[in-house]
Formats: structure tokens, C-alpha cells, sequence
């Protein structure tokens, strides 16, 4: 009988120690941003999509511009074509790896952009288009969990491993169930927070997940954001003069 | 005693008493010289310094009065000073440009009037070299009658009238030539790019066409940093010469507008379906949209006439407040929507600073006068303490309250005249030797708050007599307690004292 208590005893104990390990066990950060990276990135087939982007700004009012992004992330390759408004239309971005340039239809010139800059006049910044690489430039410092609206999340701070973003600081709010970025928290050097991001429709294409809306909120400036909306996605294969100065070139001519 | 009679006599007594009471008049007298001094030193270089800028902003660069759009936020002919300040919005354009040429060409208490558009751009010398300007785009003709002799140019020539091109401040033309290993010259040309909600993103090059630098740029170091362009130019690359587009959004678009909070974006649904989100376009539907550009050369202006600023130098005597006045009427009965703007509105915040310290050092001045009547009062109370028994004494041989009244007044009057002119003349001695000596100041803030890099402070007589009387006056007022003082007291008393 005594042998069966303890038989009991321990297994219980087994059963709970393990289920408490099983509990305490970290989420594998790392790997969650790898398969943030990993699903927003069209490694293998190319992608085209129509951005609508609207600008609020407290004093200049609200603008809005329309343009067709066309994405070779194989390649790291984007090139962005401004449709609306009018006096805007074929103003292009170019990026090829981590060189931006911004292509003028009317004197027909390029110039060099860095990834950390605006684009144009949005609180959207270069980085924030074409390929994701999340696990490249951030390492994890610290987590905890929380509650985001209706979701369960994990509030992971993010800290840079390179000078190639444009915050060096990120507080990351990541979906439990479905691993997907809702907002990010991003902060100065001096902690300042300077901008939040929210990541709010998500349209799924075969293994891959890409935000269809996003609001970028300028936080150094009250009522100032910037919404987009991302349409007309398509998978069709894209040529790749697409991606060379030359094609913007040639579409304006 | 007569009234006739007791004149020269209160003055003979009061000139005894001070010589008798040598302490105390010396301690008077002192507080009096030293705060007469100061007086004359802070208002002397602060009055030089606002004097000199108001000249130099007048005539170098901003003119007597300045028009603009209507803005609550001030006028800024910098745009980094704008930045600064916090205000992100596009400097206003002036309206009506057309009418108001018209208006200031027939108006006689116009000298000359000069147009100017002020915008933030990058010069793009090299991937690597680029540097944020602030460029003015002008008439040449109109800026140089306007401002003659408002820059020097050191290397090149000037713009002529109609002509494109830039002129490079010291700094730029100095960058360039670190990005290409040598001085610009005519014919080179400089690429420019400028952000604007209007337009965009434009890159223009211009051609190079001379460096200058403005006199007197010392006053504000944004000078020194200024590229000067023609205005045809400078519209472009801020898209001034198209016409403006309206916005117009859909109703989901106009959901998205406004306010909200974390917790509310994040209400469920995260995902949306594919086939929801429009039709895909082909690269080729693209290239034919964006290879028509009819819609986009209908946008351009002949001459849009936009303007940032328009600086008016006003005829003769013409002061600046009735000038203001006449403009504000004429252009509200015209039903123009112009803001008429004094000329320290538009010189930026180093020259309002400057007036600022003005009115901080008036202010202390005017506590330190309320410290010295306290300090000269109470040393008059303990003089006529001491001086009771004389003055019972004065009472009972029929000295009347009106004489002891005058008796001390002409006291004060007579330690502050003669103490508050040993100041003067300590003071002048003081402005002559830093006059004479010719001080140069390297600090950049210094300079730009006294408006010059040298220090030559000077003072007018009309100036010297009000601060005379200024001090006079505070030494009356501060002998009218101790006054009360030595009448309150009875004769009898006095002497048994």
C-alpha cells in the first residue's frame, strides 16, 4: 500500500515537474523572427502589388499617393512606381540589397537614398518595403506576455546588431496563435519613442503572409500617420529589367 | 523765512548737510554713479546691437515690412529655423501675387519691393557628400535693386536677370570642391534634390554660376549656409509651378482617418482574403499608364506667381508701423488675404533674441533701481535720524515743513546730479576706451546677439539725458519717506532729543 502511495506521489510529481519545465520553457525567439522573415519574403516566385498610401499630417492636411510595387526578393530587388497623384506620377524607387535610389521622370535623374529615410513624405521609411530580415538585423534582450486587443501576444524587445535600420531600438508585439507581427514599438538611441507601427490584415498566398494594411504613427508629432493599404497583389513571374534604372527610364520616355 | 529767501538757502544747507555727512553721501552717491554707469554701459550696447541689426536685417535682407500668406505660426525665411521650432508645415504661399506687384509698384511710400520663395533642399555632390541647404530663389533684378550691397561675390560673377542658374554659398562651393578635388566653376553643374508634399520628390542640376558671401553674415549663421537660385528654378524643384491637385478618398479611405488606440485596431479578423483585394495589374498596364504623361504637363503653370515672401523697402521717412497700417487697410479692402509682417518677424529667432535680451535687461534694470531707492531711502532715514536735533532745532527758529521738505530734496538732487554725472563720465570714458580698443568677438552667439563681430557701442546725448533723469528722479522718490520722516517729528521734541 505504501509502495502505491509513492508510486502515485511520484508520478505525480513527475507529471507535474514536467508539465511546470514544459511551462517555463522560452518560446524560441530566434526562430519566430526567422519565420517572420521567412513568411513575408517571396523567396521563390516574384510578387507585384498596388500600394495606396495616405499621409496625415496636422499641418499640410492629408495626401494620398498611389503606386505599384514590384518585388524580386530572390534577388532582394524592389522597384516602387508612383501612378497617383498626378503631378507625382513615375517618380520611382529602386532598390537593389541595401542601396536605394529615387528616379525623377522629369529632369529623368536618380539619386542615391539611404534605407533609414522617409519615403518620401510618409512616416513610412525605406526599410519598411520589400524584403523582411528581422533575425538578420535584431537580437532579442528580453519578453514578456500580454494582450493586444483580442490577441495573445509576446512582447519581445529587439535591440539592433547593425546600423542599417533605422531604429535601434524595437518593441515587438507578435501574435501567439498565428506567429504573425502586429505592432512594433519603435525607439531612439535615448529610448525616445519615435514611431509605432501596426500591421493590421494579413492576406495569406500558399505558405506566405503579407500585411495588406498598415498605419505607421509619427509619435514625435501629435495626429501625424500614415496609412497602406496594399491591393491587386499578384504572383506572376516579372521580368528583370524591371528591377534596373533603365526601366524607369524607359517607362517615362 | 520767505519763500524768496529760503531758494538759495535750502541749497546752501543742503550742500553743507552732504558735506557734513561725507559717509553717507559718499555711500548715496556711490550707489547712484555705479547704477548710472551700468545704466548707460547695458543700454549703450544693447541699443547698438538692436540698432545694428535692425540695419543690417533692413537693409541686407529682409526689407522694412514683409508680406506673406496668412500663418499662426510666425514667418521663417529658414527653413531649419522653422524645423526648429517645431512647426513641419510648408512656409506659406503670399496670395494675390499679381494684384499686389500692381499695388506696390504705384504705391508712393514704397522704395523697392523683391519677391523671394525660401526652400530646404539637398545637394547631391556624391553618393557619399551631400549636404542639406537652405536656397532662396529670387529676381535677380528685383533682389539687387532692393539689397545692392548685400553680398560679395568671391568667386564667379552674379546671376543675370532671367538667367538659370545658382550661386553657391562659401560652405557648398566649399563642398563641392571636397567632393571633386577642385573649385567649382562656370559650367559645372550641381544636382539638387527637394521633398515636397506638392510635388514629391524632384532632382534638378543646376548650373553653377558663382560663390558669394552676404556681408555681415555674422548676424545669423544661417546666411552663411544660403545658396541663392532664380526663382524658376527653385518653383520646380518645389513643384510652385504646378497647380494644386485635390485629394479625394474613398469612404474606406476616409475610415482610416482620425485617432485611436492600441487595443481598438487589433478587434479580431486579422485576415483577409486574397481575392477581396482588387485586380492585379501587369508591368505592362503599368508602363503604358506611366508612359502617358499628358495629365501631368497639363499640371504646369506659365507662371504660377508663387511667392513665399515679398520684402518691401518703404520710401523716405516712412515709419514702419504706419506703413504696417496703410497696408493691412488697403489689402483688407481689396479683400487680398496678406499678412503684413514687421521686418524682425522675418529675421529669425537670433535677431528677436536680441531685442528679447533688451527687454530681460530692462527688466533687471528696473529691479535694481527698485533695490537702489530702498538702499538710498534707508540710508536718508538714518542721515535725518541722526540729524534730528538740527532739524528741530531749524523748526523752532520757524523753519516751516515746506522747507525741510525742500532742504532734503535738494539733498537727493544734488547727490544724484552730481553722482549720476561722475557715472556718465565714467561710463563715456568707458565706451570711448572700447571704441578706441575696436574688440573683436570670435563667439558666434555673441556676435549674432550684439549683430556684428565687433564690439563699438556708441550712446546718443538723448539717451545719456533720460537715463540722468531716470536716476534723478529715482533719488526724488526715494527722499520722499525719509521726508515724511523728519516732519513727523515735533520741534520740542526734536531738540530735547
Amino acid at each position: 500500500m505504501t509502495k502505491k502511495i509513492l508510486l502515485t506521489l511520484l508520478t505525480v510529481f513527475t507529471i507535474g515537474g514536467t508539465a511546470v519545465f514544459a511551462a517555463g520553457t522560452e518560446p524560441d525567439f530566434v526562430e519566430i523572427m526567422e519565420g517572420l522573415d521567412m513568411r513575408s519574403n517571396f523567396e521563390d516566385i516574384d510578387f507585384s502589388s498596388q500600394l495606396t498610401i495616405i499621409t496625415e499630417d496636422p499641418e499640410d492636411g492629408v495626401s494620398k499617393e498611389v503606386t505599384n510595387q514590384f518585388r524580386n526578393d530572390n534577388n532582394d530587388e524592389m522597384m516602387m512606381i508612383t501612378l497617383e497623384p498626378v503631378s507625382q506620377k513615375g517618380q520611382g524607387m529602386l532598390k537593389v540589397g541595401d542601396n536605394v535610389w529615387m528616379y525623377d521622370p522629369e529632369t529623368r535623374k536618380f539619386t542615391h537614398m539611404s534605407l533609414k529615410e522617409n519615403y518620401g513624405d510618409s512616416d513610412a521609411k525605406m526599410n519598411d518595403f520589400g524584403t523582411s530580415s528581422y533575425a538578420e538585423d535584431y537580437k532579442v534582450s528580453g519578453y514578456t506576455e500580454g494582450k493586444l486587443g483580442d490577441y495573445d501576444v509576446w512582447i519581445v524587445e529587439w535591440e539592433a546588431v547593425n546600423d542599417e535600420v533605422p531604429y535601434p531600438y524595437v518593441t515587438a508585439y507578435i501574435d501567439r496563435a498565428s506567429e504573425l507581427l502586429l505592432m512594433t514599438k519603435e525607439y531612439s538611441l535615448s529610448k525616445r519613442l519615435m514611431r509605432s507601427s501596426y500591421y493590421l490584415k494579413y492576406a495569406q498566398i500558399n505558405d506566405k503572409y503579407i500585411s495588406t494594411q498598415m498605419i505607421f504613427k509619427d509619435e514625435t508629432m501629435e495626429n501625424a500617420k500614415t496609412t497602406i493599404a496594399i491591393s491587386s497583389i499578384s504572383l506572376d513571374e516579372l521580368d528583370d529589367s524591371i528591377f534596373t534604372k533603365s526601366y524607369l527610364e524607359r517607362v517615362n520616355r | 523765512m520767505t519763500n524768496q529767501k529760503s531758494v538759495p538757502v535750502v541749497w546752501k544747507i543742503a550742500t553743507r548737510n552732504l558735506i557734513e555727512h561725507k559717509t553717507k553721501t559718499l555711500i548715496i552717491g556711490a550707489i547712484v554713479a555705479i547704477g548710472m554707469l551700468v545704466l548707460i554701459l547695458g543700454n549703450a550696447i544693447l541699443d547698438t546691437a538692436t540698432a545694428g541689426i535692425e540695419k543690417n536685417y533692413i537693409e541686407n535682407f529682409t526689407g522694412d515690412v514683409i508680406l506673406s500668406g496668412e500663418t499662426e505660426n510666425g514667418i521663417f525665411f529658414f527653413a531649419m529655423e522653422q524645423m526648429r521650432s517645431g512647426d513641419e508645415s510648408e512656409t506659406p504661399i503670399t496670395p494675390d501675387y499679381f494684384e499686389i506687384k500692381e499695388y506696390l509698384d504705384s504705391s508712393n511710400i514704397v522704395e523697392s519691393w523683391s519677391p523671394l520663395i525660401s526652400g530646404m533642399a539637398t545637394m547631391m555632390f556624391t553618393d557619399e557628400i551631400i549636404m542639406p541647404t537652405q536656397i532662396f530663389g529670387v529676381d535677380i533684378e528685383k533682389y539687387t535693386v532692393s539689397f545692392p550691397d548685400n553680398m560679395e561675390i568671391t568667386d564667379g560673377r552674379m546671376l543675370e536677370p532671367g538667367e538659370e542658374g545658382i550661386m553657391l554659398s562659401p560652405a557648398a562651393a566649399a563642398m563641392f570642391e571636397e567632393a571633386y578635388g577642385h573649385k567649382p566653376a562656370e559650367g559645372d553643374t550641381i544636382e539638387i534634390m527637394a521633398t515636397t508634399d506638392r510635388a514629391g520628390m524632384k532632382i534638378r542640376e543646376i548650373e553653377y554660376v558663382g560663390t558669394f558671401k552676404y556681408n555681415n553674415s555674422e548676424i545669423n549663421p544661417m546666411l552663411g549656409l544660403t545658396c541663392i537660385t532664380d526663382f524658376s528654378s527653385l518653383r520646380s524643384m518645389l513643384g510652385m509651378n504646378l497647380a494644386a491637385e485635390t485629394v479625394e478618398l474613398s469612404s474606406e479611405e476616409e475610415s482610416l482617418i482620425g485617432g485611436f488606440s492600441d487595443d481598438d485596431l487589433f478587434g479580431g479578423g486579422l485576415f483577409t482574403d486574397i481575392t477581396e483585394e482588387g485586380e492585379a495589374r501587369s508591368a505592362a498596364d503599368i508602363l503604358a499608364e506611366i508612359s502617358d504623361r499628358s495629365d501631368v504637363e497639363a499640371l504646369y503653370l506659365e507662371d504660377s506667381g508663387e511667392w513665399n515672401f515679398i520684402t518691401i523697402k518703404l520710401a523716405g521717412a516712412t515709419s514702419n508701423t504706419a506703413a504696417m497700417k496703410q497696408f493691412s487697410e488697403d489689402f483688407t479692402a481689396s479683400q487680398w488675404d496678406v499678412q503684413v509682417n514687421d521686418w524682425l518677424e522675418g529675421a529669425g529667432t537670433q535677431a528677436q533674441m536680441s531685442y528679447t535680451l533688451k527687454t530681460v535687461f530692462n527688466a533687471i534694470i528696473a529691479v535694481i533701481a527698485i533695490v537702489a531707492i530702498i538702499i538710498i531711502m534707508n540710508t536718508l532715514v538714518i542721515s535725518i535720524t541722526e540729524r534730528i536735533p538740527e532739524i528741530g532745532t531749524m523748526r523752532a527758529i520757524g523753519a516751516q515743513k515746506g522747507f525741510v521738505r525742500r532742504m532734503i530734496t535738494a539733498e537727493t538732487f544734488i547727490i544724484t546730479v552730481v553722482f549720476g554725472l561722475i557715472g556718465i563720465v565714467a561710463a563715456t570714458a568707458i565706451l570711448l576706451g572700447l571704441n578706441a580698443s575696436c574688440i573683436n568677438i570670435d563667439n558666434m552667439f555673441v556676435r549674432m546677439l550684439l549683430g556684428g563681430s565687433e564690439l563699438r557701442p556708441v550712446i546718443s546725448i538723448q539717451t545719456l539725458l533720460l537715463d540722468l533723469i531716470g536716476v534723478v528722479a529715482i533719488g526724488v522718490a526715494a527722499s520722499l519717506y525719509p521726508t515724511v520722516v523728519a516732519l513727523r517729528i515735533s520741534p520740542v521734541t526734536a531738540m530735547e532729543s
